[in-house]
């Protein structure tokens, strides 16, 4: 019901008639010549935007194209928003936005259908706008090769071409705009995977790029310092890790300090590399490329505990600073310049809020989380930001 | 420098021109004179800038046919408000980054200056920094005209814009189908 592919061709409009229609039709903005009109609606937030559109016409066709969105990048206004995959105790799958700016939760378009239970599938973002799921097993038709991204302009799910590969529990991550594959694992293989795929936006298509030395089924993964690194688990279950270089299209394998000592959820960010340092993310470490050393980085000397609802499930980069997201939707944000400067946001509250309102739909949900404990009910399989 | 703080009142007299002026005089499309700071003109304003710089600034008042007496007054104002507020080293080097840099929040005055306007006090006053080419001037009105737009429902952003809802009722219906989803939470 939620797959909307991108099916309109972009129908191409006679000279005559958008000039007829300029003429014709009225203002943006009655008392304003449009392009000052579209300077004060780009200023509007985001927040606002399914109410614009709702105006008239014009507003949804400029707010439905990339021009409005390019303009409000370029004067600095753009939000980023954080987007949150969840699996529920019942392995669906659900997903959340929330607005910093106003602290509040969104929810979203449901997830397209081969997602709605989908395990190991992957989750980046592109060009900063269009977030992708690839890969994944279904419960019942296994391994999937299926690409979908939304659109976080126009709220919609479209495809995008399939990987060469079927394939599950493998790594990715974005190096120049492009998406790179590794790894995982194949329904109906017993060995885990070697090979290893890009997709390139603007080619519209997958190609192979060289295989790892060894399969792998990555558990962690970052590009860090132009290179992209894996550790995971071989076909003997042993831990193994390897660096993809993309200007050589070469892999090796790794045993340093830095992988050792690597534990998720990382990020690089501002090109300096973090790793959580307790199980909630209260305190953090980074590397040191020089002494080749993990060092203590932050502690913020507030421990919130060590349940699966406090764990951190993911560090992000929100409006230049690094972000914290605990299973229970808490979030973080630390100014890396002058880690003291540290704010937890009120995202938690706010999304006890929603999921409450969300029980009260359902009497069986509602049975089931007083039974479980509000805190088991689900946890984070993905974050991500999306600029708009 | 000694700026003339002009209040920005009509001048129906021209004062007397003098060799060195630190002032200009601008006349608006309905024949009213102002009086300005020429330094904040020049920093605030880079079409102005340009007349100052190319000599074609007219000691009886420098017709300015686009921009009616309500709107020039509140330039005016505005020049000599910002002569008088900030540093003039972090404007400059705001007002040279501006295409680029992003959006700075309005001060605490200029929220107050666009604050009192009419509506169509307002509207002028974007078109007349626009011509003028005060980048600054022109991002604080939009930015006002932006906020009159916040948690406004459709129809009450309609009233106050004077939009005509060109949606039929299925259509509207249709639209609010597609964005239903961003509306859970209200």
């Amino acid at each position: 019901m939620c797959m909307q592919p991108e099916v309109k061709p972009n129908r191409r409009k006679s000279r005559g008639s958008r000039k007829e229609r300029s003429r014709t039709q009225a203002p943006l903005l009655p008392g304003l010549p449009d392009d000052l009109a579209i300077a004060c609606l780009i200023r509007v937030p985001r927040v606002e935007h399914p109410n614009l559109r709702m105006v008239c016409k014009r507003w949804n066709r400029l707010l439905s194209g990339n021009y409005f969105y390019s303009l409000r990048k370029k004067i600095g206004v753009a939000e980023e928003w954080v987007y949150v995959f969840k699996r529920d105790r019942e392995g669906k799958i659900s997903w959340h936005a929330f607005d910093p700016l106003n602290q509040l939760w969104k929810s979203l378009p449901p997830v397209p259908s081969e997602y709605s239970e989908a395990l190991g599938f992957g989750c980046a973002v592109l060009s900063g706008c269009y977030l992708y799921l690839f890969g994944g097993k279904d419960p019942l038709r296994g391994s999937m090769r299926r690409v979908v991204f939304y659109n976080a302009r126009t709220n919609k799910w479209h495809r995008a071409p399939d990987m060469l590969r079927k394939r599950h529990f493998f790594g990715s991550c974005v190096i120049n705009n492009c998406l790179y594959v590794a790894g995982g694992e194949c329904e109906g293989i017993q060995r885990t995977l070697q090979s290893a795929e890009v997709y390139d936006p603007n080619r519209n298509r997958w190609a192979c790029i060289t295989e790892m030395n060894n399969g792998m089924v990555p558990f962690i993964g970052v590009v860090y310092d132009g290179k992209w690194f894996l550790k995971g688990l071989d076909s003997h279950r042993q831990v193994t890790s390897e660096v993809y270089l993309p200007s050589t299209n070469a892999w090796s394998t790794i045993d340093d300090e830095m992988v050792t000592g690597w534990r998720n959820p990382s990020i690089s960010f501002n090109g300096r590399l973090y790793s959580s340092d307790c199980r909630d993310g209260c305190k953090l470490r980074i590397y040191d490329d020089n002494t080749g050393t993990w060092t203590r980085f932050m502690d913020s000397k507030h421990h919130l505990g060590s349940s699966r609802a406090f764990e951190a499930a993911a560090l992000v980069s929100l409006n230049g600073k690094l972000c914290i997201i605990r299973n229970n939707m808490s979030i973080t944000l630390v100014d890396v310049s002058d880690p003291t400067m540290s704010v937890e946001t009120d995202s938690a509250r706010m999304w006890e809020t929603v999921a409450r309102k969300g029980q009260h739909r359902s009497f069986v949900a509602n049975l089931w989380s007083t039974i479980a404990g509000r805190n088991l009910k689900s946890h984070i399989i993905h974050c991500q930001v999306l600029q708009v | 420098m000694e700026v003339d703080k002009g209040k920005g009142e009509a001048e129906e007299t021209r004062k007397v021109a003098e060799a060195d002026r630190d002032t200009v005089t601008l006349k608006s499309s309905d024949g009213k004179l102002f009086e300005v700071s020429k330094e904040a003109a020049a920093r605030l304003s880079t079409v102005l800038a340009g007349m100052i710089a190319g000599g074609s600034i007219d000691d009886n008042g420098t017709d300015l046919k686009q921009i009616g007496s309500e709107a020039l007054e509140n330039v005016v104002d505005y020049c000599n408000k910002h002569a008088n507020s900030i540093p003039s080293a972090a404007l400059i080097s705001s007002s040279i980054s501006f295409n680029t840099a992003p959006f700075k929040e309005p001060e605490e005055w200029e929220r107050k200056f666009v604050d009192r306007l009419s509506h169509d006090a307002l509207f002028d006053l974007v078109e007349a920094a626009n011509f003028l080419g005060m980048e600054r001037l022109l991002d604080v009105t939009c930015h006002k005209i932006s906020e009159m737009m916040k948690g406004k429902s459709p129809d009450q952003i309609r009233e106050v814009f004077n939009i005509k809802n060109d949606y039929t009722k299925e259509e509207l219906e249709e639209i609010r189908q597609e964005l239903a989803w961003a509306f859970y939470d209200d």
